[in-house]
């Protein structure tokens, strides 16, 4: 008896060491994925209205990223903040469907970084840290008129940065520099970086950010003013080479998606310029444009559109993104990401609505599995 | 007027802190008055309207709300400008154009001079000169300055990373580039204004060490211009008195409960009273930081009575009520206080406020609030009190000793002034005359003794005759040249503000005589001067300013059209007609008489700068005619006012520009009761807004309703010719018939005598029901609430008609109550 029991005890252990290590095994190939939906909110200035919708896909938001200023050069200010964050702009009335955190986004254009000396990057490092304080301050609904500047030694009242920069061979090294001082100036600070897809590609040749995540983003993967592109925000085409034989990134890595639409204007072949705010809805009406192949589109009058003259004639090329192209840029990028919670952040909220919500809800599925 | 008041704040600030920028030799900020336009004020007295030598302008009552804007900007004066771009000239000893100057001085958003390619920096001959090699130091200096502003003022465009008061920013480059191009440069134009902006840097970026250093180093000088060095102890003494906790402004963003100190002794206020008598440029500032405490705690501080004297101006410079209590303290204190000019000249002001303007402004004068802007703590007494207090003034006046401060021919003017304010003419002509052979012929006190003379001679012959019209033409032309002079201006003022410096002297005139010309009835060479003005004398309905048709609207007679259009018509014009009718207007499309008159270079400029409505000449005979038929269809003599509109074009009516296509249309002979104005029912009708075709139908259906024998038909034709006439008041779809505005309320009572006539000859009780219903509308007005709401609920005509024969004994209860004679009819 003794010894059946102990057969039995002995089969049952077996069996529970058994399952325990399947599961295991299973565990670790297929680990739990935990991503965080976020958005990018880029817009400057004029108000967005959000509906009752908006407001509920906003309450499943993890992370608001808010652009609030950029910074260029001049030749009589140095580097200073230009298309700064308009307090008015951004959730004044709907701050409280708002309750994800908000990360401030700066912008430096390379121009910036190859003008400024290497001894003052300490200060505009500084400027920065100091400006998007009253930036950040002036987001919160409560304070209505900007703020004053914040005194030295002032405990910032934002968590977490990101930086958004094109750099290059010539500009790596002030921006790396930029980065270091802005992360010894604000230790607490979780600071992120935004990576183009060649960036991702080739980190020897550009070099890895000194900073605690990325963000990849994948878009802008066409040539912008070729009249023979087909989409320069995203096609698989052109951004799945990037991901061939890529390493892993040494930096923990979020995902940036597009969720934008824009058109690009050409005129006599060549490109004009850009207009991200044309709907859909302009190509369905006749007596405006006539369909070319693809996504192009002939204008048939003169006409003014957002302040700007086109004329007859004129090639638009009107790009979006497809559900299919966000399941195929969400497909590839997920092979990029070297932890297991992670950021997948669409660029950007003003796109968003109630009726395309389900493609982003399909992407995020793509990073669950 | 629609730019005027959305466009003062960016503009006023930026005008002003150019001044400050590269700190002209007595950069003054003046008084001198904005005209808003519901402010019908009349400041005759003007001494110093066209004065170059940079003393304060005497307009109005406060120095903290400047001149007559009550809401608080402050505007630098036409000498600003020229001392200015005259000191730079002399400086760089090279040419450069005025606008480019002033252009370059205007620009202060970092933005415009990021980027050095533009045009700013390409076409600009002021900036050119600058860029020259040899100008070097002056172009440091240039950029520095525009550099340093963004740090030097609260209300200038700051550092672009806002973050300008933090103690490290002002430790700047910025700061350093100065303090090297100081060390190095050897010109004392430069030296002067970099030790200037270094002090004032130092002062925002509280470094009290720094400051004081530089200005005893390079400004505590007894060769230093005093302006200057008033200016820069301003800040000296705004620094030492500052709190220590500099940054407390952020923190009070956070804590709003928090409050900041300021260290408050003698010294603090002697030092800034001293400010106020030396540096024009700090004037303004130092009077807002004493004025904080009172007066009484003040007096026991300062022990000279040359201070306690400074100390009386500065309240009385904010005391917006009458300050005669103050005047005397200052003369027997002071009787060379700095101020006094200033505040004599003020009170004379308040005079013409409450005593000339109510009087002056007729029908305007019933709306104190008008005219009154600053009303809070103003005693508007009745004009009895306020003629006790005009003598008083002249009491005071004419016992002021004449020492240097009070020049004699200032004196008598002002005694002028009063007397002519008194009605008191002969002794205002006597002391004019006094203080015309006082003065020379090119000061600004001759100017206003002109100005006196014409006002006297007007109020004793009670009329504007040839010589008196000479001499306004030559007044008029030379208020003009002076126009002209300073028209680098008008790039800064005039077209947001509509107002010039020079031209507010001329405008007040203009307003003046004016208005003193429709006092005594004589209409025609009112509107012909009120018509050169561009300050508004009156609020015409929506609250637009009238023009010169609204005034022949409102007061001319058969006889003044008749004159008026003489002198329009006429081949050979006296200077003074030729000046007056040559003026231009902008025309508003789809208005009636929507002009808005001023300067015709302001105006061009209006107009390419907007887009919005034409140039035309101002005067217009068919509008005379127009209005001249309006007035005859008001007396009810249709044969006149017929001919008055066969002498307009038949263009004119049709023209889409004017408002009468728009407006005269439908069949005004017909009324329907449920749309009495408008012309939804009478799609079938071909539309003329001839008026002249109008009334010759008019007529017609008169001449036959004479002739009908028949009484139904005769009823028809009077409810037709009744129809006519209701269309023709303001509740009618021919409004603008007699109507200037559809805001207005004539209604012709010829419409009601000819529905009662229909009512009275009808034999058909229904039908005579029917015209009576019309008849009783109240004030013509037909309203079917006023019916019965069973009626309201029946909308198609022949339906609605039967049904309303039908219930005609329904509504005899409602017509008893009404008007008997419809009871008695039924």
């Amino acid at each position: 008896m003794l010894q059946l029991v102990t057969i039995k005890q002995i089969t049952t252990r077996f069996f529970v060491v058994f399952v325990i290590a399947t599961l295991c095994c299973f565990g670790c190939k297929r680990q739990p994925k935990h991503p965080t939906l976020g958005f990018y909110h880029w817009r400057m200035m004029g108000n967005h209205s959000y509906s009752q919708s908006d407001s509920a896909i906003t309450l499943r938001c993890g992370q608001v990223f808010i652009k609030v200023m950029d910074v260029d050069w001049s030749d009589i200010y140095g580097a200073y903040p230009t298309a700064t964050f308009n307090c008015d702009s951004l959730f004044r009335n709907h701050w409280d469907t708002f309750t994800a955190p908000v990360t401030p986004v700066v912008f430096i254009t390379n121009r910036t970084l190859e003008k400024i000396d290497s001894n003052q990057i300490a200060a505009l490092a500084n400027k920065i840290l100091l400006k998007t304080e009253i930036l950040h301050i002036s987001t919160n609904p409560f304070y209505y008129s900007q703020p004053p500047p914040p005194p030295p030694n002032t405990p910032l009242h934002y968590h977490a940065l990101q930086i958004d920069c094109d750099w290059t061979v010539q500009t790596r090294n002030k921006y790396f520099q930029l980065l270091q001082a802005l992360k010894q100036q604000q230790p607490s600070l979780l600071l992120s970086a935004t990576l183009r897809l060649h960036q991702y590609k080739y980190p020897k040749q550009t070099g890895v950010p000194p900073v605690d995540e990325v963000y990849l983003m994948c878009y802008n993967t066409g040539q912008l003013k070729s009249p023979k592109e087909e989409n320069s925000i995203f096609t698989e085409a052109a951004a799945k080479p990037y991901f061939q034989q890529a390493a892993s990134y040494p930096v923990k890595m979020n995902i940036a998606l597009p969720f934008f639409s824009w058109t690009v204007i050409f005129r006599n072949g060549q490109f004009v310029g850009l207009d991200n705010q044309i709907e859909d809805s302009f190509f369905s009406f006749p007596p405006y444009v006539r369909p070319l192949s693809g996504n192009n589109f002939e204008l048939l009058i003169d006409t003014v559109l957002h302040d700007r003259l086109l004329h007859q004639g004129d090639v638009l090329r009107h790009e979006t993104i497809s559900e299919k192209s966000l399941l195929q840029a969400a497909n590839l990028c997920k092979k990029a990401l070297n932890q297991p919670e992670f950021s997948v952040v669409f660029f950007d909220i003003d796109h968003v609505n109630a009726t395309n919500y389900a493609a982003i809800e399909k992407a995020m599925e793509v990073f669950k599995h | 007027m629609p730019l005027l008041k959305k466009q003062w704040k960016c503009l006023s600030t930026s005008v002003l802190f150019a001044f400050l920028l590269l700190l002209p030799k007595h950069t003054t900020i003046a008084c001198i008055g904005f005209i808003p336009d519901e402010d019908f004020r009349v400041a005759l007295w003007q001494p110093s309207a066209l004065d170059s030598s940079g003393h304060l302008e005497a307009l109005y009552f406060s120095l903290d709300v400047f001149g007559k804007n009550k809401y608080g900007y402050v505007y630098a004066s036409a000498i600003e400008l020229n001392q200015n771009y005259l000191s730079w000239r002399k400086a760089l000893q090279q040419q450069f154009s005025k606008p480019d100057f002033d252009t370059a001085m205007s620009i202060l958003e970092y933005q415009s001079l990021a980027d050095t390619n533009q045009a700013f920096f390409t076409c600009n001959s002021f900036i050119k000169a600058l860029r020259q090699p040899t100008n070097q130091a002056f172009w440091t200096y240039f950029t520095l300055a525009k550099s340093a502003e963004r740090f030097n003022s609260f209300n200038a465009y700051k550092d672009p990373w806002g973050l300008d008061s933090v103690h490290s920013y002002a430790e700047s480059q910025t700061q350093l580039a100065l303090a090297q191009l100081l060390n190095t440069t050897k010109h004392p134009f430069i030296q002067e204004r970099c030790a200037y902006l270094l002090c004032r840097l130092f002062h925002y970026g509280h470094q009290p060490h720094s400051l004081d250093s530089v200005y005893k180093k390079y400004l505590n000088k007894p060769r230093t211009t005093p302006w200057i060095k008033a200016a820069a102890e301003y800040y000296v003494t705004m620094t030492a008195a500052k709190d220590s906790n500099r940054n407390s402004a952020y923190d009070d963003y956070l804590e709003p409960s928090r409050t900041r100190n300021y260290i408050h002794n003698a010294n603090f206020y002697r030092h800034l009273l001293h400010v106020v008598s030396e540096s024009p440029d700090k004037r303004l500032a130092a009077i807002r930081v004493i004025t904080r405490d009172s007066l009484q705690h003040l007096l026991p501080l300062l022990p000279t009575k040359k201070e306690k004297a400074l100390a009386h101006a500065v309240f009385a410079v904010k005391n917006q009520a009458h300050c005669l209590a103050a005047l005397q303290k200052i003369i027997q204190l002071d009787p060379y206080n700095k101020l006094l000019p200033l505040l004599l000249s003020r009170e004379i002001n308040k005079v013409e406020a409450y005593l000339l303007t109510p009087a002056l402004m007729g029908k305007e004068a019933q709306k104190e609030e008008d005219y009154f802007i600053y009303n809070y703590g103003v005693e508007k007494g009745s004009s009895q009190k306020e003629r006790a207090y005009a003598q008083q003034l002249l009491a005071l006046v004419s016992d002021i000793s004449t020492n240097g401060i009070i020049q004699p021919a200032e004196k008598y003017l002002a005694i002028s002034h009063l007397h002519l304010m008194l009605h008191q003419y002969d002794q205002a002509l006597s002391y004019c005359t006094k203080a015309m052979n006082l003065c020379a012929k090119t000061s600004t006190y001759y100017l206003q003794a002109r100005i006196n003379m014409l006002a006297i001679r007007l109020q004793q012959q009670r009329k504007l005759d040839e010589p008196l019209k000479e001499q306004l033409y030559q007044l008029l032309t030379f208020m003009d040249a002076q126009h002209t002079v300073n028209k680098a201006l008008e790039d800064n003022y005039v077209n947001y503000y509509n107002f010039n410096p020079s031209l507010s002297i001329k405008d007040d005139l203009c307003i003046y005589l004016g208005k003193t010309l429709l006092a005594f009835g004589d209409v025609v060479n009112a509107a012909l001067l009120l018509g050169n003005t561009n300050k508004p004398w009156g609020v015409w309905m929506l609250n637009s300013p009238k023009n010169v048709y609204t005034i022949l609207y409102e007061h001319a007679k058969g006889a003044d059209f008749e004159q008026l259009l003489k002198v329009l018509r006429a081949k050979k014009h006296s200077h003074y007609e030729q000046y007056c009718i040559n003026r231009l207007a902008i025309f508003y499309d789809y208005g009636n008489y929507g002009y808005e008159t001023g300067d015709s270079a302001n105006l061009r400029k209006q107009i390419s700068n907007t887009n919005y409505g034409q140039l035309i000449p101002l005067w217009d005979t068919f509008r005379v005619h127009d209005l001249q038929g309006i007035y005859y269809l008001k007396q009810d003599n249709i044969a006149a006012a017929l001919h008055s509109f066969k002498q307009v074009a038949p263009q004119f009516w049709t023209d889409s520009a004017h408002a009468f296509c728009f407006y005269l249309t439908g069949n005004p002979f017909e009324v329907n009761i449920y749309h009495p104005n408008e012309d939804s029912q009478d799609s079938t009708y071909k539309n003329d807004p001839n008026k002249a075709h109008f009334l010759e139908k008019l007529m017609h259906y008169k001449a036959l309703e004479a002739k009908e024998t028949n009484m139904e038909k005769k009823a028809r034709l009077c409810y037709i010719i009744g129809n006519a006439y209701f269309s023709m008041g303001s509740s009618g779809k021919f409004w603008l018939m007699t109507n200037l505005s559809s805001y207005e309320t004539y209604e012709s009572p010829k419409a009601t005598y000819y529905y009662q006539k229909a009512a009275r000859l009808a034999k058909d009780a229904k039908q005579a029901a029917f015209y009576a219903m019309y008849a009783n509308c109240r004030h013509g007005y037909i309203d079917p609430e006023h019916l019965n709401t069973r009626l309201t609920s029946q909308k198609d005509g022949a339906e609605w008609l039967k049904r309303l024969v039908h219930e005609c004994p329904l509504y005899a209860d409602f017509f008893q109550q009404e008007n008997k004679l419809v009871a008695k009819i039924l």
